[in-house]
């Protein structure tokens, strides 16, 4: 059906698609705790989110009022305070700007699976599955999209998928000890060895998900 | 956008397969939409052999009919192409679904493909048909000797005390689950990590069971509207026996749409008081809502493609009908239309005294109409909206409305014009081991635009308008209102002016200048103006210089060839409604660039030719 959208050429021919960044900067200590910042720029974008906050609904998604983005972002922050295994949670939202902060310890990585199995199960209980997503084990750190992320895909209209163009994922992984190994081809190690970094396009996760999969081995 | 990319493949599929009707009949007398072509006229448009070597084309058979099988040859699969595809939708309170049905030439093949593409799904032999139901547990395709039927269903907008209900009864539970999993966290903050993961077991438990129960269900709900349209019975009715359907068939028309509207009433409801909100909904409440029936035909000429519509009212919806739409747009308002070439004009002319007399009678009408579908009569609830009714023509002055806003109004796209526009990003060092955040700017195309409204009370609009000033929202200075910017809710530059019986809004500063010192240039030629006065609805759009003024600055290689053969190969659309003969009648017509033999010809390789750079980048 992508082939489809060139017929949006003949009625809509203004190409506005949305760009956003996505960082995910985590940091693992050698016992496998560690912490997380998640930072969504919708800044690029914000004019057209400005528009879209004067509408009621857009293709067929009602458009939540600023208040309620703010209200949303606090009870997220209250559900993963209150989540076993994590602390420090802080969240900044800059409603002008469109960029949205997330921040928290965790006293292992793996709690952050059960984060995004409950954000799955409240969206769509009859499919969540558990997965493992990251894990890290004597000093090895394993990271990977499996099929939750094919279920995003067939879940996610293609028109969805299309306004998701020019966007980006970033991946900063620290570590405390030096990088002996990683898989990833499209990652770089930093050069003191401590920190890979990824960067793709947004679609492209969710369209080739072992892109995102890596194993990084770090010395003690 | 997708619907209308959709319905235009719906339309080429149907179209291959049109050449007489045999499999009408069997289309139940209760669906809400049908869809039929003519389908010799476009093969010999497009070119039979360029329809059979389409990939786009296969890539829309397979998500369509097939189910996003991957079979490349048509022949292979045992479909009829010489007899009609229909695609026909049913909307009730109980349950909802979209069918394509398309006549199978032989038999077994077509049960080899279905058996070889659809592999570990379900087969359920029944007396007289055959079905699949696909793991999503929405879709089915069923077939008999003669022809098939791919559905779609959906239940999910419905809330009665009926089966669907049932149905959904189960996903709540699921949904609970979810909310106890959701808040969980929250409330039960002392909670152990064993009971947590005790808990959720349990509730995954609950959901398996849940889901059994659901998709039997389901498969019952389904049966009942499949056995309908494989067991005919001896005078049993079909849409043939549906008067206005047989009557506005046009056998001219490349492609005909039929919707009754009427039966959709609850869905609509639910859509515009939902999302739309009541204030959203009053523009759609006279012009859709209350239709009866729209049914349209699409002609693919040699020049143009043309569309024409007309929706058909009730007798009561009638009456007000006449009374809103006899307003034509006055004269005066044609000299504010700027003297320069734009890119689109787009104007409404009714008379909103009517309107808003005839507002609380026809909502609560709906009301009651909408009602009486989902349950027994009941006088009380009648009573209710009676009392509803003449409540909201008590608050509601119809001549006080009317005079603040006439119902005329002319909107002028000018031009799009480069604004820039600061941005938060993150730059990563030389390392990629760290990152800081920066201001960055772009530039983004904004529109240029003067729209000019009737209003016939200056002392209330003023009084309005001086409100928002002192609310922050608006400034003022030599006689007109502005916004500048700043405000978070409200980011843009907008001008306002107003005079003894018009408003202006503008995105120009020295446009509306001239406005309000009366220096304005303004002035229309002849043959638009006369469109413009001649009908309710009008517009133009000239996408050809839309395209040109895109900014391709940040698109990549790949969309600007894509934009480039967009602009070269597109032309101007023009729109005109017009009450008239008691229903509202709708022509569109895009003329297409010169050299293509025809409209549907240009059609099928602009979305060609779009695909192929795709492809090749």
């Amino acid at each position: 059906m992508r082939r489809l959208k060139y017929i949006y050429l003949l009625f809509i021919p203004l190409l506005l698609t949305s760009c956003f960044e996505f960082i995910e900067d985590i940091s693992i200590n050698e016992d496998g705790s560690g912490e997380i910042t998640l930072i969504l720029n919708a800044s690029q974008s914000k004019s057209k989110l400005n528009s879209m906050l004067l509408l009621e609904e857009v293709e067929g998604y009602r458009v939540p009022s600023r208040a309620e983005i703010i209200t949303k972002v606090k009870n997220l922050e209250d559900s993963l305070r209150k989540m076993p295994g994590f602390s420090a949670v802080s969240t900044a939202l800059n409603m002008d700007n469109f960029v949205l902060k997330v921040h928290a310890n965790f006293d292992k990585i793996e709690r952050l699976n059960e984060v995004i199995f409950k954000l799955w199960f409240a969206r769509d209980p009859v499919n969540a599955q558990r997965m493992t997503y990251y894990s890290f084990q004597s000093g090895t750190y394993i990271k990977q999209a499996s099929s939750a992320m094919n279920y995003l895909q067939n879940s996610l209209k293609r028109i969805d998928q299309n306004s998701l163009e020019g966007s980006n994922y970033i991946s900063l992984s620290r570590f405390q000890s030096a990088v002996s190994s990683q898989i990833n081809a499209k990652s770089i190690v930093s050069k003191n060895n401590k920190v890979v970094f990824l960067k793709l396009p947004l679609t492209a996760l969710i369209n080739k998900p072992e892109l995102f999969t890596n194993k990084i081995i770090t010395h003690p | 956008m997708k619907k209308l990319s959709f319905l235009f493949f719906t339309f080429i599929s149907l179209h291959l397969f049109a050449i007489n009707s045999p499999l009408e009949p069997v289309i139940p007398s209760d669906v809400n939409v049908v869809l039929r072509l003519n389908g010799k006229k476009l093969a010999e448009k497009i070119g039979i052999n360029n329809i059979y070597n389409s990939g786009i084309f296969m890539n829309y058979l397979e998500y369509a009919i097939f189910s996003d099988n991957t079979n490349k040859k048509i022949e292979d699969i045992g479909v009829n192409l010489e007899k009609d595809l229909y695609f026909f939708s049913k909307s009730t309170d109980k349950i909802s679904y979209s069918a394509y049905l398309y006549p199978i030439a032989k038999a077994k093949l077509f049960e080899k493909y279905i058996a070889e593409k659809n592999g570990m799904v379900e087969t359920v032999k029944m007396q007289t048909y055959t079905v699949i139901f696909y793991e999503n547990e929405r879709e089915v395709l069923a077939w008999n000797n003669r022809f098939a039927v791919f559905m779609h269903f959906d239940y999910s907008n419905y809330s009665d005390d009926d089966e669907a209900t049932e149905v959904e009864m189960y996903e709540d539970v699921l949904m609970e689950a979810a909310d106890a999993v959701g808040e969980a966290g929250v409330e039960e903050s002392t909670e152990s990590e064993a009971a947590y993961d005790a808990r959720i077991e349990k509730e995954l438990e609950l959901r398996e069971q849940a889901r059994r129960e659901s998709l039997e269900r389901k498969r019952n709900l389904y049966y009942a509207e499949l056995n309908p349209i494989f067991n005919l019975v001896a005078g049993q009715k079909s849409i043939l026996d549906n008067a206005s359907y047989v009557k506005h068939k046009n056998n001219m028309a490349d492609f005909s749409f039929w919707i009754n509207m009427s039966n959709l009433s609850r869905r609509y409801n639910s859509y515009y008081g939902g999302y739309y909100g009541f204030s959203g909904s009053i523009g759609s409440l006279l012009s859709t809502y209350i239709g009866e029936e729209l049914r349209g035909h699409l002609f693919l000429y040699e020049k143009e493609i043309k569309l024409t519509a007309n929706i058909g009212y009730t007798a009561e919806i009638q009456k007000w009908m006449n009374q809103i739409y006899t307003s034509r747009m006055p004269k005066k308002f044609l000299k504010y239309i700027p003297n320069q070439n734009v890119l689109g004009v787009t104007s409404i002319s009714m008379n909103s005294t009517k309107f808003w007399e005839a507002f609380p009678k026809v909502y609560t009408e709906i009301l009651n109409q909408s009602w009486s579908r989902r349950r027994q009569p009941d006088e009380k609830q009648t009573e209710a909206f009676a009392v509803l009714a003449d409540f909201m023509s008590i608050v509601i002055d119809e001549n006080d409305l009317g005079d603040l806003v006439t119902g005329n109004s002319i909107f002028i796209l000018k031009n799009l014009l480069p604004v820039k526009v600061n941005y938060t990003s993150y730059e990563y060092d030389a390392e990629n081991s760290d990152y800081i955040e920066v201001e960055k700017t772009k530039t983004e195309m904004m529109p240029d635009f003067l729209m000019v409204m009737g209003s016939e009370n200056k002392p209330f609009m003023t009084k309005l308008l001086n409100l928002a000033m002192k609310n922050n929202v608006l400034l003022s200075r030599k006689g007109y209102f502005y916004t500048d910017g700043n405000n978070r809710d409200f980011p843009y530059k907008i001008y306002f002016y107003v005079n003894e019986d018009m408003v202006f809004v503008s995105s120009n500063e020295n446009e509306i200048l001239s406005l309000a010192d009366g220096t304005f240039n303004g002035g229309v030629d002849k043959k638009l103006g006369n469109k413009i006065i001649r009908n309710n609805g009008y517009a133009i759009l000239d996408i050809k210089e839309l395209l040109n003024r895109i900014d391709q600055t940040y698109l990549n290689v790949t969309d600007v060839k894509l934009l480039n053969y967009a602009k070269a190969n597109t032309g101007s659309v023009e729109y005109f409604n017009r009450f008239e003969n008691e229903e509202t009648n709708y022509y569109m017509s895009y003329s297409i660039p010169e050299n293509f033999e025809n409209s549907a010809k240009y059609l099928w390789d602009f979305i060609h030719k779009m695909d192929e750079i795709d492809q090749s980048n």
